[in-house]
């Protein structure tokens, strides 16, 4: 049982100030996921959670208790780092249990906790080793494995697939959110990778140079972006961005005009924008068709990326934007043809000139407004889909380990 | 590696005439630092051996001739040779943990971030810049003089009196001396080992709950060892034949207070002019060495292979 909470945090380093007043509720058994581009300052605010950075002013709560002078091994909380970090010169069980032995525990309490644990991460047959014998993902296990060892309220991970190859990040991937199903505690998740993002998370918090974007379900974040950050930011390819003029604007819709003349409508809610203003429409590579019956608008296509079960082109439409349009892995369009561009406009995003997203008629169907009966419904089918996790590892760690 | 599983009966033939074409030149151009190497190894070590089978007195050099094991016999008798190796291994021990006690937590010390650390750090090493003699007869005329030096001035304006460092304490003043000397070299190694320590691992210990000390013991020492050991088996071998600082100060004396083994083989030689003697008391001293080399070796190779 862990909350976390964070009122206003700030941090400055000498002069320049890198988070910049943060506020974020952080509910029991939540798994959430901060994400941004480099240097927006994720992982710093996770440091700051952790204890290992100070924070300059704010309040940082765990369970409603204060932690901000609260040393980083009282906070309850356990960090699993992107290096690892493990100990080189201890086996795995010592680095496991070194925390037990800094509080002061027995050996033979100690050795019995670290065992406990290594069967819990399929380590059993491992520790007696040196973290120098073990592959990635091993190691990678370990560190997880000295956090688990504590028991803490709050894990928190620092890009922790970041140094694995795609095939074992994938793996982990699930591992990782089959461990937070069976423990049941609250995570805190940093990443650059959305597609651990949106997997793993229960609520996303998109951050840039210091300041929280968007705070929502994956989902949320995908078809209502708050803003032009967060519809680039989400999704990948990343989203097409257009600069239009606004010709009109209706209860069901407002019609924007395309740089060849073409026009869509949106269902936004008609808000700030009136008839002749300019805006930025936005619209999802997997959102436009390549349909020669109903097009929007021509193109030329100027790359084509296949990757066998998708081809993407980049397509230049009047007005010299490029769009990236996704399609099928068996079309046949090649550089330099001229091919027709659908755009729907139900899948389309508005937003005004200031960069805000203009709130949909509609939300989305999968989003769901209370977000109470959906966790409770995850827990209930937890067990199940626990078990399935442990059957198959056994399976495929020996296969790993060879 | 297709093409060699295409071709597997050609491929052989060509690759020994390769290695056997390589190989013939290589070897002459090895050749030259190889002779080099042999006559500047072979011919000393042959020629001390010879010696130590000799009744050689330079002062009476026409009454030269075999006596086999005489010298040997003679020296190990001595106990002159058994009081200097005993010294030899004091000064040796010591100056190694004193080295390397101050140069670990020196290390430690200038890891950590203050002002006017880069220039710290160079003053902190400048000793082993200077050449042994130099420093020993700083030590000497202007340190530790009993009448002239800082320290005598010192105690002296405490009314506390002045210590007579190389008449009362000799061997204590050599080892203080070539302590001085080598520090920085054993900081310089471990400073550099400190650098490379990951900083997640500290901050994972310091998750873990670990103190300032326990941080020491369970992740900084652990992660030193290896540099300790590389410090430690470097010094020995230097340590082993310390003879400038001896020279400078004490003259091995008073009486036999501060001869180590490499002044013993020059008093035998070069003040007795006994070389056969001399040469045998060398051969003890090889063999010392690679006993000790022996003991270092193994410890620094499985330190190495943790």
């Amino acid at each position: 049982m862990a909350t976390v909470t964070l009122r206003d945090i700030h941090k400055t380093y000498v002069d320049h100030e890198v988070i910049k007043g943060v506020d974020l509720d952080i509910n029991d058994q939540e798994f959430v996921v901060f994400v941004g581009p480099s240097g927006c300052g994720k992982s710093t605010l996770l440091r700051m959670i952790a204890g290992l950075e100070d924070i300059t002013s704010g309040d940082l709560l765990v369970d409603g208790e204060r932690m901000n002078d609260v040393p980083p091994d009282k906070r309850g909380l356990a960090m699993v780092f992107q290096t690892y970090a493990l100990y080189p010169h201890m086996t795995v069980a010592e680095n496991m249990a070194f925390s037990l032995r800094l509080a002061g525990v027995s050996k033979e309490r100690r050795m019995e906790r670290a065992r406990e644990v290594g069967r819990i991460l399929q380590l059993e047959p491992l520790l007696d080793r040196k973290p120098k014998a073990l592959s990635g993902g091993q190691r990678q296990r370990v560190a997880i494995g000295r956090a688990l060892v504590r028991n803490p309220k709050v894990f928190l991970f620092d890009e922790p697939l970041s140094n694995l190859d795609a095939a074992l990040r994938v793996q982990m991937r699930i591992e990782l959110s089959g461990l937070h199903e069976s423990l049941q505690s609250t995570m805190i998740y940093v990443t650059h990778d959305q597609v651990e993002a949106m997997t793993l998370a229960d609520k996303i918090v998109v951050l840039q140079g210091g300041v929280v974007e968007q705070v929502g379900s994956p989902l949320e974040l995908y078809h209502h972006p708050r803003n032009l950050f967060v519809a680039g930011f989400i999704g990948s390819p990343k989203m097409n961005f257009m600069s239009v003029q606004t010709v009109g604007v209706q209860d069901s819709g407002t019609t924007v005009r395309l740089p060849g003349d073409a026009t869509v409508t949106v269902p936004v809610q008609p808000r700030s924008l009136s008839a002749g203003d300019r805006a930025t429409l936005g619209v999802r590579p997997e959102h436009l068709r390549i349909d020669a019956n109903n097009p929007t608008l021509m193109g030329e296509v100027l790359v084509v990326e296949r990757l066998g079960g998708e081809t993407y082109l980049y397509v230049k439409i009047a007005g010299g934007d490029t769009f990236i349009v996704q399609t099928d892995g068996d079309s046949r369009a090649k550089v330099r043809d001229r091919v027709p561009v659908a755009i729907d406009g139900s899948l389309c995003h508005l937003f005004d000139p200031s960069g805000l997203a203009i709130p949909k008629a509609e939300r989305h169907h999968l989003i769901t407004v209370q977000h109470h009966p959906e966790v409770s419904l995850k827990q209930t089918e937890a067990p199940r889909e626990q078990t399935y996790e442990q059957q198959n590892q056994p399976h495929q760690i020996p296969r790993q380990a060879e | 590696m297709t093409s060699s599983i295409a071709t597997p009966s050609h491929s052989p033939p060509p690759k020994t005439r390769a290695r056997s074409h390589r190989s013939v030149p290589a070897r002459l151009l090895v050749a030259p630092s190889v002779i080099a190497l042999v006559l500047w190894m072979v011919v000393p070590l042959a020629m001390a051996i010879w010696f130590a089978f000799q009744r050689y007195n330079l002062l009476i050099p026409d009454n030269r001739e075999f006596v086999g094991f005489a010298n040997f016999a003679y020296i190990l008798t001595d106990p002159a040779l058994w009081i200097s190796i005993g010294i030899t291994l004091v000064l040796v021990v010591s100056v190694l943990a004193i080295t390397i006690g101050l140069g670990t937590l020196c290390a430690v010390l200038f890891n950590q971030d203050f002002a006017g650390r880069g220039i710290a750090r160079v003053l902190a090493i400048s000793p082993f810049f200077v050449m042994p003699t130099v420093s020993a007869l700083i030590w000497k005329n202007m340190l530790m003089h009993p009448v002239n030096g800082l320290f005598a001035q010192i105690t002296r304006g405490l009314g506390l009196g002045a210590i007579d460092w190389f008449a009362d304490f000799p061997l204590l003043a050599i080892i203080i001396i070539v302590s001085w000397e080598w520090m920085p070299f054993a900081l310089l190694i471990l400073l550099t080992a400190i650098q490379s320590l990951d900083a997640d691992q500290m901050e994972a210990a310091r998750m873990d709950g670990a103190s300032a000390t326990q941080l020491f013991r369970f992740v900084v020492l652990p992660h030193l060892s290896r540099a300790i050991a590389v410090v430690a088996m470097i010094e020995t071998i230097f340590f082993l034949t310390i003879f400038a600082e001896i020279f400078v100060t004490t003259g091995g004396g008073p009486g036999l207070a501060t001869t180590n083994l490499a002044y013993y083989i020059y008093l035998k030689a070069l003040l007795e002019f006994d070389v056969g003697g001399a040469s045998a008391g060398g051969l003890i001293a090889v063999v010392l060495a690679n006993i000790v080399a022996i003991f270092l070796m193994r410890s620094v190779a499985r330190n190495l292979d943790t």
